[in-house]
């Protein structure tokens, strides 16, 4: 396994594989946050469709092939391509974060309250990196089986990713000592700490297990 | 002369109905040569170098590129080969400069000194996108990508399926000075069998699946003759010893080994040529009754 291979090819899925809507669904998510009523993950579902797209522009030019040709290993592509499609995602969460500390200053001193979803706290970015990672694991190792199509897989991810809206809701309702699940506060943000971190092991974890998936998958696929 | 290329009983299965078989494939490709591989259309011959260039897992053989074996070394091996695919087809809302950007970062050898002075040489604009290049085009930027990384081997999967003669002969020249020097070598697949009498040194025939006829191309044409004759002329001996037979109502032509011209003595004869050879075994097949 070559740095200088898989650093090579995140840079030519970012070349000519970025379509224009991974910039788009950028602003959205963090022009999203500013909405005081809304149900929060939502901003951040955008970013699959972004994601469908480099899968997508990936079958429309050939790019399995045009990678297949070059002086990589198959394990490098897809481990360059779940980079690409994580490091989106991460980047995605790390440049909402500061929108997020905005929108949540303006939304208290407006002394409005998010009926429609919860808070933008740190317990939210951790069900959207479950929601990433539920996404992934379908999407990724579908992609690397048969005619390389994520159509169906991305609707079917699409739907895992809406589940974890189902934890945004028990959030919001819980009682009995757990509601700062829900807060914005420091000392909430704190005790959220753990949730976050717990969530990113796994988002790391289910990457890893979909880039050996996906390995197995394109070292037996027809290119 | 060195091997640069060897594959031995090569194995592909795509089951089902329409499936194909790869039966055994072997050859090898020596350095400082041009070697054509013809068959018609469904043969195998973009089977072969999927499987060759690991593209498509291959079910049984073994693939060595210069001494190394595949898939082992496929990352180093590659770094060594060219490959056209037709005419370059990916990415094609992308424009020249962008492709090539992304293209270049992989190889070790990539001169861009060389890359311009081919853009030049093709009349290549780096600004426009793939998909508003003639087919004629495509092949060259492909083969411009491929001749800027200093690659030992060009393996060209039908180049030349779509150009004009013009275009063509051009192609052929870039071939002969590719090879020219000895260490470089040229797999060229191809149904366009007059390329071949141009510029081919080699010849590896590909027939349903099966190599069918390998060896230098002077001896394999100068191993065949055609034979005319009319339709008194035709012996029982005469129709067995026929490779293939064309028959007309006035008579006949057919394709017969050079070791056993004798029994066509007094009709006339020509040389063979690749078309002919190849004409002869497929489509005029004599088929034992």
């Amino acid at each position: 396994m070559s740095f200088s291979n898989v650093k090579n090819l995140i840079r030519k899925d970012l070349g000519l594989l970025s379509h224009p809507t991974v910039f788009l669904f950028l602003f959205l998510a963090c022009g999203m946050l500013f909405i005081p009523e809304y149900p929060r993950p939502v901003g951040f579902f955008y970013a699959l469709i972004a994601i469908m797209n480099i899968f997508t522009l990936d079958v429309q030019g050939k790019d399995h092939e045009f990678s297949g040709l070059l002086p990589v290993q198959k394990r490098e592509s897809v481990l360059a391509r779940v980079l690409t499609v994580a490091l989106y995602e991460i980047a995605l969460l790390v440049i909402t974060v500061p929108f997020a500390v905005l929108s949540n200053m303006l939304i208290s001193k407006l002394g409005r309250v998010n009926h429609a979803g919860m808070n933008t706290n740190l317990i939210l970015y951790a069900i959207v990196l479950l929601g990433y990672a539920a996404y992934n694991i379908i999407v990724i190792p579908g992609a690397y089986h048969k005619q390389f199509k994520v159509y169906f897989k991305s609707f079917v991810g699409m739907l895992a990713f809406s589940s974890f809206i189902g934890f945004e809701i028990l959030v919001r309702n819980l009682k009995g000592g757990l509601e700062y699940l829900n807060g914005t506060s420091p000392a909430a943000l704190t005790r959220q700490i753990p949730f976050l971190l717990g969530a990113a092991a796994m988002f790391v974890i289910v990457n890893v297990i979909a880039y050996f998936i996906a390995s197995r998958r394109y070292e037996k696929a027809e290119i | 002369m060195t091997t640069i290329l060897e594959a031995k009983n090569l194995c592909k299965v795509y089951p089902g109905p329409g499936g194909f078989e790869l039966k055994n494939v072997g050859f090898s490709v020596p350095s400082g040569c041009i070697t054509g591989f013809i068959g018609r259309n469904g043969a195998g011959k973009t089977t072969t170098f999927k499987v060759i260039l690991g593209l498509s897992p291959r079910d049984a053989g073994e693939v060595s590129l210069f001494s190394k074996p595949m898939p082992e070394h496929e990352a180093e091996c590659k770094q060594d080969i060219g490959v056209v695919f037709g005419g370059f087809s990916y990415h094609e809302t992308k424009r020249l400069r962008a492709v090539t950007k992304a293209f270049k970062r992989f190889y070790k050898n990539w001169s861009e000194e060389k890359y311009r002075a081919l853009l030049k040489k093709f009349a290549l604009d780096e600004n426009k996108r793939i998909k508003e290049l003639s087919a004629g085009m495509k092949v060259k930027y492909a083969l411009a990508l491929a001749l800027s990384h200093d690659a030992k081997l060009l393996m060209l999967d039908e180049p030349t399926s779509g150009l004009d003669p013009v275009s063509r002969d051009e192609i052929m020249d870039i071939f002969r000075e590719f090879v020219d020097g000895g260490e470089r070598s040229i797999l060229f697949s191809t149904h366009i069998t007059s390329d071949l009498d141009k510029c081919a040194d080699y010849i590896i025939y590909i027939r349903d699946g099966a190599i069918a006829m390998q060896g230098d191309r002077e001896q394999i044409i100068g191993g065949y003759r055609l034979i005319q004759g009319g339709r008194d002329d035709m012996s029982e001996a005469l129709r067995a010893a026929l490779i293939g037979i064309k028959e007309t109502p006035f008579g006949f032509t057919g394709l017969i080994r050079e070791s056993e011209l004798y029994l066509a003595e007094g009709l006339a004869t020509a040389k063979a040529d690749i078309e002919s050879i190849m004409l002869y075994t497929e489509k005029y097949e004599r088929h034992e009754s």
